[in-house]
């Protein structure tokens, strides 16, 4: 189960960042250690399938050591390498909807859904019924978010993937925060109107 | 309850929305929290639509707790480490600017102008090419319109001075014209409405 933790940065994080800013491979691999698994869990959650959300959250690390430069330190690099994700993300739903790939590549694609949730029950946790209507209610969320478009998707998942505050958000997206309070609800309104079935009581049990 | 404390009300409860939807999402300082829950404490129809949405966020919020970990691989570890290696090696990879420099002054005027600007330069360049076409494929009609139904400025003038004068002798030529037009007109066939309802038959 997840952490709450990864706010977790490297104690040295501002010279690990001066260094890998000017072009040290050791810094910037130092510096997003602590934020790998993080990544891998958020790049699983839009791909549902491991080797997939491998591979996004690799390109999302090699396009930030590529961007680095941008990095301002205006939010935290977290929030900004989920950023990079989302868009790396976004980018190769568009490259999909062009080649015929397998379908089980597809961020948000649901193939082998339950075959993978029989192969990846918990030791320990919810029941094997519960765990199966968790992968259930995941699924639906995700289908849903897959729909909005992607500048509401984003705010949703930055908010509630990344927990990132109304500033973080407004820097990462380049706008201001009041946009993204305006997005924030009108995404959140779309999914209410979209009659998700979540009882209060599937999602209690989750926590 | 009158039409302008409905009004009122309704003003409010929408106002109030945004407010609710940043609420649930936990994003609201503790002042603005305040408000929401004042209001929320006050309007039922609020309270159903914040509970709706409370329940959708903490749907989402327990999703990303539960999605199952992903512990980095070794093997994974070194491919993208490997691939960053060698775009350094390959000189692909430019040293970033510092942060200092974030402001660039290698970037000129027009360069910043166009940045994040990209959506408003296509759709004038789609406005200037779709003006383009449409003045390219239709030139003749236009201009052969325009010869019938605009002539010189002079004959204009011309016309002009004309009507001028005409109207100037108007009260000279008494009568005239209306003579001239009665005796154009097709006389009238309009029948007697007496007669339609056999008004004969009453008179005898």
């Amino acid at each position: 189960m997840v952490i709450a933790e990864d706010r977790i940065e490297p104690p040295n994080t501002q010279a690990l960042l001066a260094l890998a800013q000017e072009g040290n491979t050791q810094a910037f691999c130092r510096l997003v250690q602590p934020l790998e698994a993080r990544l891998l869990r958020q790049a699983a959650a839009l791909c549902h399938d491991p080797s997939a959300a491998e591979d996004l959250a690799s390109e999302t690390l090699i396009e930030a050591w590529r961007s680095l430069g941008r990095y301002n330190g205006t939010c935290r690099l977290s929030t900004w390498l989920y950023a990079i994700l989302l868009h790396r993300c976004q980018k190769s739903i568009r490259r999909a909807r062009c080649r015929p790939i397998p379908l089980a590549w597809l961020p948000f694609f649901d193939a082998g859904k339950h075959e993978e949730t029989h192969n990846n029950l918990p030791a320990q946790g919810p029941t094997p019924a519960g765990a199966v209507e968790q992968q259930e209610l995941a699924g639906e969320l995700r289908r849903a978010i897959a729909t909005l478009p992607p500048k509401h998707r984003d705010v949703i998942l930055l908010r509630f993937f990344e927990d990132a505050s109304l500033r973080d958000m407004a820097s990462v997206l380049g706008c201001s925060a009041g946009t993204v309070k305006s997005r924030l609800h009108h995404a959140l309104g779309k999914l209410r109107k979209m009659n998700l079935n979540l009882s209060e009581a599937s999602w209690d049990t989750w926590t | 309850m009158g039409y302008m404390d409905m009004k009122r009300l309704f003003a409010s409860c929408g106002k109030q929305r945004q407010q609710l939807s940043l609420l649930a999402a936990g994003v609201l300082t503790a002042s603005e929290r305040a408000a929401a829950e004042a209001h929320l404490a006050a309007c039922s129809d609020c309270r159903r639509y914040y509970h709706e949405l409370r329940t959708l966020s903490g749907a989402l919020s327990s999703w990303s707790k539960t999605t199952p970990d992903m512990e980095p691989t070794a093997a994974w570890h070194d491919r993208w480490t490997r691939s960053i290696h060698s775009e350094k090696r390959n000189n692909s990879w430019q040293p970033a600017p510092s942060r200092a420099s974030t402001s660039n002054p290698s970037v000129t005027w027009w360069q910043a102008l166009l940045t994040g600007r990209r959506g408003a330069l296509a759709g004038l360049a789609g406005v200037w090419m779709l003006t383009l076409f449409f003045w390219l494929t239709a030139p003749e009609v236009s201009q052969t319109a325009s010869q019938g139904a605009l002539p010189a400025p002079r004959e204009l003038l011309q016309a002009f001075m004309t009507r001028e004068r005409l109207l100037s002798q108007w009260p000279a030529i008494p009568n005239a014209a209306p003579e001239n037009k009665s005796v154009d007109r097709p006389p009238k066939t309009v029948p007697s409405p007496r007669s339609d309802y056999g008004g004969n038959s009453l008179m005898s």
